[in-house]
């Protein structure tokens, strides 16, 4: 009772100091962000001014990455976003990124409110602002991000003089530990949506319509998702009894999905960054979805179905955007680039183009198979043969069937053995622990995979070359995800998953592999959050209070912060992380669909329990998910609509 | 290669360019470079990469009046049209002011580039500028100079590297400082490390200090003269 009252406390503070600046109606921040930036580190990071930003208009659309310049302007989504704002009369884009720990107390301590890029205005005062939600570490970033605005943490204390605040991107299929920050969030592909959310906003606006009559408006908007027009109820176990919807907001948001993406334009003229930021380089999108059907894999869930770019199309957009660009890179991104059905044409067409320039073009991620090394081997012609990636997920050929991977041992060690062959000498793979199912012989297997890869790799070149050779091993952990067939499965505990880190290193090859592992405070932090529901928004706003931001940076986090907060709060996070739910429990996103049925994702859990595959249905017969029925989408393979 | 067009570029690191630093010009200029479809040349070997050579660093936080960088061609372009595509394809930080070829044999912009000219602002109202210019002509007479660089003691000539007196404004913030230092093998003197050793023999203090380069200058027989 008093931690409630002592929070309110703090946030009518909060709201009195945000009213106070907004009153002062301070337009350019620049003549005080200036003289700082002689005091930070990378303050070309601040400056805009880049290569393809846009001119202000009067109707100023905010769009915010929690994180840093580096990690937020190389956001794909983030430029797409930037891009259809400034198509419509009258809008214009104006980028927030969170700034670094140094300028941030700069800014604290001489009372400047956070700014936007383009117009240095306080974040504020934009018209609408988005965030995007990239990460379940980055919640308390989105709270410092909000703080440093002077912008009230939750929704029910803005007033109509702030703007809407809007989430968007990959955690936003279970929004709810966010719920009350937001007023809406926009569900799914946000190309199309995301105009028709700023018309509505710029036009009610101008009619002088109150925020209530505007998000009244936005819920008829298909994947747009207002949480205060649910209300949640509980039983006395702790779990959900119903979600139920108010205000004629729709019993389930389903998300929003573009049909072709021919349709949609990608990145045409980005903004071109002065600072080295994480993926430096012209992207160019060439899919959307995967299929591929991995259990674990939320992104393979909620992107359904595939629809990929015409081979014509993805060279004439290449040539266009590395020109008005400047870029001597490319790389052709999308969950499973390998995966395109014109891929190998695409490739050799921009090879020839490029031909003498300088220019490269790369892949993110490449398959375990041999269609995969003969790409790879394309694309390193008259280049670098930087190390190649796989990911066989699991250790033993029966797990790997749990989980769904289409991957065999002998599939691996033939890739490994064309590929060093072919000249590569550096392979990493990457595992998952804490799997269903999992034994210590599962997580032996990973060790003896490791070291059949490097026998294979040295077996497959020169004597002489043999030691040059690297093997690298990361291991993350499972943490189960929404809107996926583990989505009832218990996440290990840290001491098991400590345990199990331990049996994995006795069984890892002593010389010649490199084994990483993620840090399992880190994941169980990740799977609290990504299963947790309203009833956590006071823990996070606790840790952020506790100090918590930049999660996501290694060196920032402290899982102490997390755990004061969790005993402030009196939130057990077990009860998130650890239980296993039964196939009838109401999940926090219930409500919220991604078009694949709740019938197809228990039926995959069951076959995930009796190691049954399932086949991917971009190249085989529909496998039943539900998705293009559901959203009235087809699969688009080459350009090709396939029924 | 001998047959390539060695173009020299005239440009400015203006306003909030000021924070760029070296290695993000670089990458800039290259990007400009092909956003204007220019034919640049490229290098030979295992990385293949654009022909083009910078003149001296700026540190960040420094803007420039002029700088100077020769890209090589592997056709001839006008050099009205590669001036118009230049522009244009430049951001507004960054602004291309001249180009015009010269020789391929011509040395270096790094070796033949001996003498920086900046201009200094300080923010100090209380500042007495006839201790300032005093102060630094007391420095300038001085055989030695001993300053901490990047966490390292170092030891210049005066009479060598600060070639002549500077020349101190008053204004409303603080002064102005005209000044030039002389670059050679042994090392640069940087200009804020200067200001600050005048200031503090001088017994005055700043806030601030903003510095911009105002010019680069080849000497040739006694004589400053500009790259282009």
């Amino acid at each position: 009772m008093f931690l409630s009252r002592h929070a309110e406390a703090i946030l009518k503070a909060i709201v009195r100091v945000a009213e106070n600046n907004r009153s002062s109606k301070k337009t350019d921040l620049w003549p005080q962000i200036r003289p700082l930036l002689y005091r930070v580190e990378r303050p070309s990071r601040y400056i805009d001014s880049e290569w393809g930003v846009a001119e202000a208009q009067d109707y100023r659309v905010g769009l915010c990455y929690p994180d840093t310049y580096e990690v937020g302007q190389a956001n794909q989504a983030l430029a797409l976003l930037y891009q259809a704002a400034n198509s419509l009369d009258g809008v214009s884009g104006e980028r927030i990124f969170l700034p670094w720990i140094d300028l941030s107390d700069l800014m604290r301590k001489e009372d400047i409110e956070l700014f936007t890029l383009e117009s240095f205005m306080p974040v504020s005062r934009v018209d609408i602002l988005g965030i995007t939600i990239p990460y379940e570490l980055s919640y308390t970033s989105i709270l410092e991000v909000l703080s440093l605005a002077h912008i009230p943490f939750r929704a029910k204390y803005r007033d109509d003089s702030y703007p809407l605040v809007i989430g968007g991107g990959p955690c936003v299929f279970n929004p709810e530990p966010l719920a009350d920050f937001f007023d809406a969030f926009l569900i799914g592909e946000g190309e199309e949506a995301w105009k028709e959310i700023i018309s509505t906003d710029k036009t009610m606006r101008a009619q002088g319509k109150t925020k209530q009559e505007i998000l009244e408006k936005l819920v008829g908007i298909s994947g747009v998702y207002v949480p205060s027009f649910y209300d949640v109820s509980y039983r006395e176990d702790g779990r959900i009894s119903t979600i139920t919807p108010t205000h004629g907001a729709p019993d389930r948001v389903y998300k929003r999905v573009v049909t072709d993406m021919e349709t949609v334009a990608p990145i045409q003229c980005p903004i071109v960054p002065y600072v080295d930021v994480v993926h430096n380089r012209y992207t160019l999108e060439i899919l959307r979805g995967c299929t591929r059907g991995c259990r674990f894999c939320q992104a393979g869930m909620t992107y359904r179905p595939v629809r990929e770019r015409s081979a014509d199309s993805i060279v004439k957009n290449a040539i266009d955007g590395l020109r008005d660009s400047g870029y001597d890179e490319i790389s052709l991104t999308s969950l499973s680039s390998a995966d395109h059905s014109q891929l190998e044409e695409v490739v050799r067409r921009l090879q020839k183009q490029f031909e003498g320039s300088g220019v490269s073009v790369s892949l993110p991620s490449l398959r375990v198979d041999a269609f995969s090394i003969d790409m790879a081997h394309l694309m390193a012609q008259g280049g670098r043969k930087t190390g190649l990636t796989f990911a066989p997920e699991a250790g033993s050929q029966r797990l790997r069937d749990v989980i769904n991977k289409n991957v065999t041992e002998e599939q691996l060690l033939e890739t490994v053995e064309r590929a060093f062959k072919a000249g590569w000498r550096r392979i990493k793979l990457y595992f998952m622990i804490g799997l269903p199912t999992e034994t210590d012989e599962d997580i032996a297997a990973i060790g003896e995979l490791a070291g059949k890869v490097l026998r294979t790799a040295k077996k497959s070149v020169e004597p002489g070359q043999r030691g040059g050779i690297t093997v690298g091993v990361s291991v993350s952990t499972l943490v189960p995800k929404s809107h996926t067939p583990f989505q009832w499965e218990p996440q290990a505990t840290d001491e098991e998953i400590h345990r199990k880190q331990r049996v994995l290193r006795d069984f890892m090859p002593r010389k010649g592999v490199n084994l990483s592992w993620h840090d399992a405070d880190i994941s169980f932090l990740e799977g609290v959050i990504a299963r947790g529901d309203r009833r956590l928004s006071p823990v996070l706003e606790a840790a952020w209070r506790n100090g918590a931001r930049f999660d996501a940076w290694s060196e920032q986090f402290s899982l102490k912060r997390w755990l004061d907060a969790f005993e402030e709060c009196a939130y057990n996070p077990a009860f998130t992380a650890h239980r296993a739910r039964d196939y009838d429990e109401v999940f926090p996103w219930a409500h919220l669909s991604t078009g694949v049925s709740d019938a197809y994702l228990v039926a995959e859990a069951k076959k995930a329990r009796e190691e049954v595959l399932t086949q991917d249905c971009s190249f085989d017969s529909c496998t039943g998910c539900g998705a293009c029925q559901t959203l009235d989408v087809d699969i688009v393979l080459g350009g090709e609509k396939r029924q | 290669m001998s047959s390539d067009f060695r173009l020299r570029i005239n440009y400015r690191k203006a306003d909030r360019g000021a924070f760029l630093s070296h290695l993000e010009v670089l990458h800039t200029v290259e990007r400009i470079v092909r956003r204007a479809q220019l034919p640049y040349a490229i290098t030979q070997g295992f990385h293949p990469h654009m022909k083009v050579a910078f003149g001296p660093a700026l540190s960040v936080g420094t803007a420039s009046d002029g700088e100077y960088l020769d890209l090589w061609l592997s056709e001839f372009v006008r050099p009205d049209i590669a001036l118009a595509k230049l522009k244009a394809s430049a951001p507004r930080v960054l602004p291309i002011e001249r180009v015009g070829y010269i020789g391929n044999k011509l040395p270096s912009l790094t070796a033949a580039i001996t003498i920086h000219a900046y201009r200094a602002e300080i923010w100090a109202r209380d500042i007495e500028i006839d201790k300032v210019e005093q102060s630094f002509q007391s420095v300038r007479k001085s055989t030695s100079l001993e300053v901490v660089q990047k966490d390292k003691k170092k030891v210049f000539n005066p009479a060598l590297c600060i070639p002549k007196d500077a020349v101190v404004t008053k204004n409303e913030e603080g002064c102005t400082i005209d000044f030039s230092l002389r670059i050679d093998q042994t090392g640069a003197l940087r200009p804020e490390i200067l200001l600050q050793e005048v200031c503090n023999r001088a017994g005055q203090t700043y806030s601030h200090l903003e510095l911009v380069r105002t010019g680069l200058f080849i000497e040739e027989d006694g004589v400053w003269v500009r790259p282009m």
